[in-house]
């Protein structure tokens, strides 16, 4: 595999050449032309759209109970039907995908791109002690049956990450002067950054470095008020925790091993021969050509760590109720035999909700390795 | 053969090294994770003399390492993995888990059965249709069944086959029963209850080894000792036999340990909806009612279970396959 994806960007280069197009650029083309690529897109794009705006699109909240109107057929007042206490499922249907979606982002944002591209660059380029410690660790994670460990981890942090989040929420909130300094003190970093990066005839990639990460924080501390700002929020930090640890071994391996490839050749010893650091060698030649890989990569996790969250909350040790999430919906809906005689609607939609979900997941993933290595064409 | 030996030598000395590293990480999860351990250790009734008698029993007051060294000495030395505090009240652990693992294994076994013969016949038939439709079709519907989670596949057989059709046993497991000493199992091999639990496990796996075994046959087809098997005149169902087939399972070796990972994770699913008394149910159960010993002894034997199960892959398949030799991870 390393050796083949050595020149990665290379299948679509033939074509980029042709038309005078950048790599990226017919890359997409290619993945465009692939019906089923474009079905699954558009089903992952409605989705997401569906669970960002929730609260908007939902008919009603996710917690009216209706007690009148309990296990109630899919009619045109309730399409999805309604639950045992009265919920309407297509609410909790859509307040699931939100659930879905955060756990997703969180879990890619944390586990595949700071930690595996992080990791798997420093492994790669620095090779020797840091190689051996990152990539060892990442064996033992990876030789272990996930879903076991995830289970003990929520099992056990459950109460004390709520103890955390619960003492941070009431330390952190937007108006404290420490939080503003904090942040005004991050946005000089990030302007100061680019600015000195720009002055110094972006030579320096120590600079951008340096601005991206006080972006980052920037975004996170924004992320994390928004996030505690719901309910359950405990919740998700304990899932998005647990799932980064086991989701960040498979992609940072590969990113590895392209490194070692990529650390051997011309540009980059001639980058290196010039004078170039650390960071402006990683930043600047070795993360945009493991680009490619990083996407496969994603895209490929994706659906499990979906099916994960969903596992977890299934087995009841993921997101607690009220907050709705498809697991707790198939466990309502499809463990007991009289629901699914007598209300099989309960368990139906859900299900093809988050099959379609995943099976699109891993259509884009199989598309996107098509597309963006080589070999598999 | 030097470079083989060395190899094995290196991956088995490698094993327990990660096994401690696990048992450590959650042993430790067990004992510093909850607010206060004594408290979900000694159970939901225990009143401060118990939760007194508890904390000395298992240390708790000494530091992490040295209830670690405990545990581990009492694991080592006597096979003990303590008591259960909450499913079974007093119960030894390994009594609980062993009977439990015996049922797990019996449909477990059944769906790797499944996986690998269905999974092979149906990646060889698409690749010797490959320019056909019926090669897409095959191969995308397999993509689908290997998408879906068993937690959603499953109760859609349920709903088709025991409730509307009625054609398999509405729950639970059975067949005849033999004693095995902490108490008796049944042998669900030998009846019905076998077919939904193999079958759901089943699926996953049969679409990774179709696509694999579609993937190598393809490359074997175009290989020269076929043209030649060809040219000389050979009935094409020979061809495939003894030069195609033989030459593509090749890598099938590689996914037992994957498939390892799918039937495990299954099994919570497959038992929690059908309600089989296996390891799955039980890892429910202990997480429900916070019997955290009994769900890391789980987690230790399946670790254990996992890690050896990856290691005798990984050196059955550099003797199966010479081109494979000295590990090949790494500096590829």
């Amino acid at each position: 595999m390393g050796s083949v994806a050595a020149d990665i960007p290379g299948a679509a280069e033939e074509e980029a050449q042709r038309l005078s197009i950048s790599p990226w650029r017919a890359a997409l083309r290619r993945l465009l032309r692939k019906k089923l690529a474009v079905i699954a897109l558009v089903l992952i794009g409605g989705f997401y759209f569906v669970g960002l705006f929730a609260p908007i699109i939902s008919p009603q909240d996710f917690r009216t109970q209706d007690l009148d109107n309990t296990l109630l057929s899919p009619s045109l007042d309730h399409p999805f039907g309604t639950d045992r206490l009265g919920r309407d499922q297509l609410s909790r249907v859509i307040w699931s995908a939100r659930t879905t979606i955060i756990v997703t982002i969180a879990t890619v944002v944390a586990g595949s791109l700071v930690l595996s591209v992080g990791l798997g660059l420093l492994s790669g380029y620095m090779g020797g002690k840091v190689d051996t410690v990152i990539m060892r660790t990442g064996e033992a994670f990876g030789s272990l049956p996930a879903l076991p460990m995830l289970i003990l981890i929520n099992a056990t942090m459950r109460d004390r990450v709520r103890g955390w989040v619960d003492s941070l929420e009431a330390n952190l909130s937007t108006g404290d002067p420490l939080f503003i300094a904090i942040l005004a003190i991050l946005t000089f970093m990030a302007v100061a950054g680019i600015v000195a990066w720009l002055i110094g005839s972006r030579r320096n990639g120590g600079w951008i470095a340096l601005a991206i990460v006080a972006a980052f924080l920037i975004l996170a501390l924004w992320g994390v008020q928004a996030v505690f700002a719901m309910p359950g929020a405990s919740d998700y930090f304990l899932i998005f925790g647990a799932l980064s640890l086991f989701f960040w071994v498979g992609s940072a391996r590969v990113i590895r091993s392209q490194v070692l490839a990529l650390r051997e050749t011309e540009y980059v010893i001639a980058a290196r021969s010039m004078g170039a650091g650390t960071w402006r060698i990683l930043g600047s030649h070795l993360l945009p050509n493991v680009s490619p890989i990083i996407i496969v990569g994603v895209s490929a996790s994706l659906g499990a760590i979906a099916g994960s969250e969903i596992a977890l909350t299934f087995l009841g040790v993921g997101v607690h109720d009220p907050t709705p999430s498809f697991g707790a919906l198939i466990f309502d809906g499809g463990t007991s035999q009289p629901v699914i005689r007598n209300h099989p609607y309960l368990l139906i939609f859900p299900a093809i909700v988050v099959g379609m979900l995943i099976f699109s997941f891993n259509l884009l993933g199989d598309a996107l390795n098509d597309v963006l290595t080589p070999k598999a064409r | 053969m030097q470079g083989l030996l060395s190899y094995t030598i290196q991956r088995l000395l490698w094993a327990p090294v990660i096994l401690l590293f696990v048992s450590f990480f959650a042993f430790a999860l067990t004992r510093l994770g909850p607010v206060d351990s004594v408290d979900v250790l000694a159970g939901p009734q225990a009143n401060d003399e118990a939760k007194e008698r508890v904390r000395q029993e298992l240390h708790l007051d000494d530091s992490i390492f040295e209830q670690y060294s405990v545990y581990m000495k009492n694991l080592l030395t006597e096979g003990d993995f303590g008591e259960s505090v909450t499913i079974y009240r007093g119960v030894p652990v390994w009594d609980i888990i062993w009977p439990r693992m015996l049922v797990s294994i019996q449909f477990g076994i059944v769906a790797l059965f499944f996986a690998f013969s269905i999974g092979t016949l149906v990646g060889v038939f698409a690749a010797l249709r490959q320019g056909t439709w019926l090669d897409p079709l095959s191969i995308s519907s397999f993509l689908f069944f290997q998408s879906i989670p068993v937690l959603v596949s499953l109760p859609f057989l349920v709903l088709i086959f025991v409730v509307k059709l009625g054609w398999l046993p509405a729950v639970g497991w059975g067949g005849p029963e033999v004693d095995i000493g902490p108490q008796e199992i049944a042998l669900g091999i030998f009846s019905k209850h076998i077919i939904l639990p193999a079958l759901v496990l089943s699926l996953p796996g049969m679409a990774g080894v179709a696509r694999l075994v579609r993937a190598t046959t393809l490359s074997v087809l175009g290989e020269d000792y076929v043209r030649t098997a060809r040219a000389k005149g050979l009935p094409e169902l020979q061809v495939v036999r003894s030069h195609v087939v033989r030459n593509s399972l090749l890598p099938l070796v590689t996914v037992i340990g994957l498939s390892l990972t799918t039937l495990i994770e299954g099994a919570f699913f497959v038992e929690l909806i059908l309600g089989i008394p296996g390891i799955g149910q039980l890892g429910f159960q202990a997480a429900q009612s916070r019997d955290y010993d009994v769900i890391l002894a789980l987690v230790l034997v399946i670790a254990a279970a996992f890690i050896f199960i990856n290691i005798i892959t990984d050196i059955a398949y550099t003797f199966i396959d010479p081109r494979i030799r000295f590990g090949g991870q790494g500096n590829n």
